[in-house]
């Protein structure tokens, strides 16, 4: 291993970071030695899955120890919280139905708000854990100090718009971070890509992520990246893949056992996991199978999934992505066939169905040489890189995705920023009063390309007062569009006549302020950090006994209907699952837990045939009578 | 205030390349980017900011042959006046088939009909920016530029008029 060199590495506190802040996982990447890496866990995972649970009484947990909570604290325990940032309930009824957790509407803040029971969270703690943990990686990673990394750079979908790129403003400066740019998700996977290939060509980026879309189409030039059109949508991705599976498979139990088992928060969590794990492996296999046993419900379903019906489930889902690149397309004023390369990125473009229809539309194969899943954190460090002035050179060029206007007295929209502008951008537009001697005008900016504004998202409202009272009409009012580098917005007015002005840096609208940050801050950081593993073991004997209970409950049955075999072995399980009590080895717990599950099946098995059993018996008792 | 061929170094001339108008956005980002000062005081990266803006205003001006034709005219001060504009009646006929044509297309849900009226649409606005070019480059070197601005103008007034139609078929 080559020793550092004093005085020529980078003073440590001007690294910055390059963070993929992803709806199902975050990795955090460094650009150092003229390279950029992933940073890996001391299990060479490079993942960090975007899960957050909240033990009641203990500190936060937070990535693949909060993912083994999930099927044990399913309220509690919080995934997808990039869904939610920056939205309100109203924007987000479709994925709060199938969302374990519990998501409220909060009067006070007017967003969506996540209820814990005892406490509610917004959506921006979440990501901050998430942040903290990408930071602490970095440090162990790096041998660094955690409290010297504080800058770093955050990768965005694409069509965020302002509120949703505000509020991953606000969970870096929860968790203590500096943003020193936000990048574009698909503008980063170029950068990595692209970088030191001196051919000029056009690109498409093709990034379907667990939760959102993006399509980007670039220029490259001389290591100047500019993108020039982006489109997308930011609630399309694999989780809508794995919905699919979940409502159909649910509709099959319901049809079987007569449960509806997507009420019950814990099996919801369940479903999801199986339903995730059945189309990674028909990303590599040629069918899968649905397995769901419930003993206390008395569901054991089992079904095989063949990659054919899998792809009529998403047909839907696939069908809008490739609309989305059509639209992409022709604001970029380009053809499929003008188009030099396609690269693939976000995990959910391993699905054969999601490459094979993007293949077509292009007309050939599209890229995918490097880790889609790692792609953007290597394109993030690169962009880090660009900052701190180790990459020389390279610069990107990037745009806004949505169009930004005010809403007029009609109702209508007055667009002064159309999308696809390449920011930083700013733009006038002149306006006047409608009323004799009207002192004061209000403005609505809205964010979005339909011409109502109740259609398009409000950004936020402000008023011009203090006008000298003027005959309808005559006052000459200039409203001025600032949209800096990471596409967020600041708004100027000005009387020109009397020189009256004000200004507004937009609060979103289902945002947190700078004070309720700072409150927030003070509250919730300074919980000392605990023993992980003591939580981990706590958490697994909770689930060692939930199980030991099922199977105690239907202890007379098993013995009666199972084989001599099966019984003995669920005996043993049973046993050995109780005779480690007390212990403080995690992996032990856990491997009873699994033989345990493992020898219940059977168990679970016959209850459901007796339950279906008795159901027949039952009807034919009725039909007698009647 | 500067206009965009000055900002973006470029000759005042309506026939320019777009490689050209490109090149001098990336010129201008690689000096005045924001991300080029992101360790420089905040009054410098504030003014990078600002001055990346006008390049990129410039650049989408210069980009949009429409656009590009009314900032020359600026520059000649000679603005643009669509009021002023005679319009031909010939043209304004043609017009007036054609978006008759386009809502039957769109009424009766006949998408071949649309994309076959949308391509000669952009045909028609190909044929009229050669026309533009053509008379720019006249224009632009006549002495007495006066001769040939109203025919200049009322060119522009139907490419604005077919922008416009095509954008609103979609």
């Amino acid at each position: 291993m080559e020793l550092p060199i004093l005085g020529q590495e980078p003073q440590a506190s001007e690294l910055i970071l390059g963070i993929d802040l992803g709806t199902t996982h975050s990795l955090v990447a460094v650009y150092q030695h003229g390279e950029s890496r992933v940073l890996r866990d001391s299990e060479g995972d490079a993942l960090i899955p975007s899960v957050v649970s909240f033990p009641e009484g203990g500190p936060p947990v937070v990535g693949k120890a909060a993912v083994e909570r999930m099927r044990l604290d399913p309220l509690h325990t919080i995934y997808s919280a990039k869904r939610l940032i920056g939205r309100s309930v109203e924007d987000l009824e479709r994925e709060i139905s199938t969302l374990p957790y519990k998501v409220v509407h909060s009067e006070k803040r007017d967003m969506a708000m996540i209820d814990l029971g005892e406490r509610l969270i917004t959506p921006q703690e979440v990501s901050a854990h998430i942040l903290q943990a990408c930071r602490d990686r970095a440090a162990a990673e790096l041998k660094l100090d955690a409290k010297s990394l504080t800058k770093v750079v955050i990768t965005v979908p694409a069509y965020f718009d302002d509120a949703q790129r505000q509020a991953t403003r606000r969970s870096a400066s929860l968790a203590g971070l500096e943003v020193m740019r936000m990048v574009s998700e698909p503008t980063a996977a170029a950068l990595a890509y692209g970088l030191n290939k001196q051919d000029n060509c056009k690109v498409v980026v093709f990034d379907l992520g667990g939760g959102t879309f993006d399509v980007s189409v670039l220029e490259l030039h001389d290591d100047v990246f500019r993108v020039i059109a982006t489109a997308g949508d930011t609630h399309l991705g694999g989780d809508d893949f794995d919905r699919a599976i979940m409502v159909h498979c649910a509709a099959e139990i319901r049809e079987q056992s007569g449960v509806e088992v997507l009420a019950d928060p814990r099996a919801r969590a369940a479903l999801r996991m199986i339903s995730e794990d059945v189309k990674k492996q028909l990303s590599s296999n040629e069918e899968a199978e649905f397995v769901y046993h419930d003993a206390d419900a008395g569901i054991a379903y089992r079904r095989t999934i063949d990659w054919r019906t899998f792809q009529n489930w998403i047909i839907p889902h696939v069908q809008r992505t490739l609309d989305h690149c059509v639209s992409a397309l022709h604001d970029a004023k380009q053809t499929p066939d003008s188009i030099d390369e396609i690269i693939l990125v976000g995990g959910s473009t391993r699905v054969p169905f999601v490459k094979a229809a993007v293949a077509q539309l292009f007309n050939r194969p599209a890229n995918d040489s490097i880790n889609p899943d790692e792609v953007v954190a290597l394109g993030a460090a690169i962009q880090a890189g660009i900052l701190g002035g180790e990459v020389k050179n390279a610069l990107l060029l990037d745009v806004t995705p949505l169009s930004l206007g005010i809403g007029t007295a009609e109702g209508t929209v007055s667009k002064i920023i159309n999308r696809n502008s390449a920011i930083p951008v700013q733009a006038k537009e002149g306006f006047t009063t409608y009323v004799d001697g009207q002192t004061a005008v209000k403005f609505t900016i809205v964010q979005g390309e339909r011409e109502l504004v109740k259609d398009n998202r409000t950004l936020g409202e402000f008023e011009l007062r203090g006008i000298p009272p003027m005959a309808a009409g005559l006052p000459q009012i200039g409203v001025r569009f600032q949209l800096d580098a990471n596409g967020m917005l600041r708004v100027f007015a000005k009387e020109e006549k009397s020189g009256v002005e004000a200004s507004i840096s937009i609060e979103p609208k289902h945002g947190l302020t700078d004070s309720e940050v700072e409150n927030m801050l003070a509250d919730a950081w300074q919980n000392a950090e605990q023993d992980l593993e003591t939580r981990r073991i706590i958490d697994l004997h909770a689930q060692r006994k939930n199980v030991l209970r099922a199977v105690h409950k239907h202890q007379e049955f098993a013995k009666e209907n199972l084989s001599p075999k099966l019984w003995d072995e669920l005996h043993e399980a049973t046993v050995a699952a109780e005779n480690i009590e007390g212990s403080t080895e995690a992996k032990q717990i856990k491997n009873c837990i699994d033989d345990l599950e493992g020898a219940s099946i059977a168990l679970a098995e016959s209850l459901m045939n007796d339950v279906a059993n008795n159901a027949v018996k039952n009807q034919k008792v009725s039909d007698l009578s009647s | 205030m500067a206009s965009p061929f000055e900002l973006l170094g470029l000759p005042v001339t309506f026939n320019l390349d777009v490689s050209d108008i490109d090149s001098a956005l990336r010129a201008a980002g690689l000096r005045w980017h924001p991300d080029r000062f992101a360790c420089a005081p905040i009054t410098e990266r504030e003014h990078a900011e600002e001055q990346m803006a006008e390049f990129n205003v410039a650049h989408a001006c210069l980009s949009n042959p429409l656009q590009r034709a009314i900032a020359l005219l600026e520059v000649f001060a000679c603005p643009y006046d669509p009021s002023g504009v005679n319009a031909d009646p010939e043209f304004l006929m043609e017009m007036l088939e054609m978006k008759e044509e386009l809502a039957m297309a769109k009424d009766g849900d006949d998408s071949t009909a649309l994309s076959k009226l949308i391509f000669d649409l952009r045909q028609r606005e190909q044929r009229e920016l050669m026309q533009l070019s053509q008379l720019f480059s006249t224009w632009e070197s006549d002495q007495n530029r006066s001769q040939d601005l109203p025919k200049l103008q009322q060119l522009l007034n139907q490419l604005h008029y077919l922008a416009r139609t095509i954008e609103t078929s979609y």
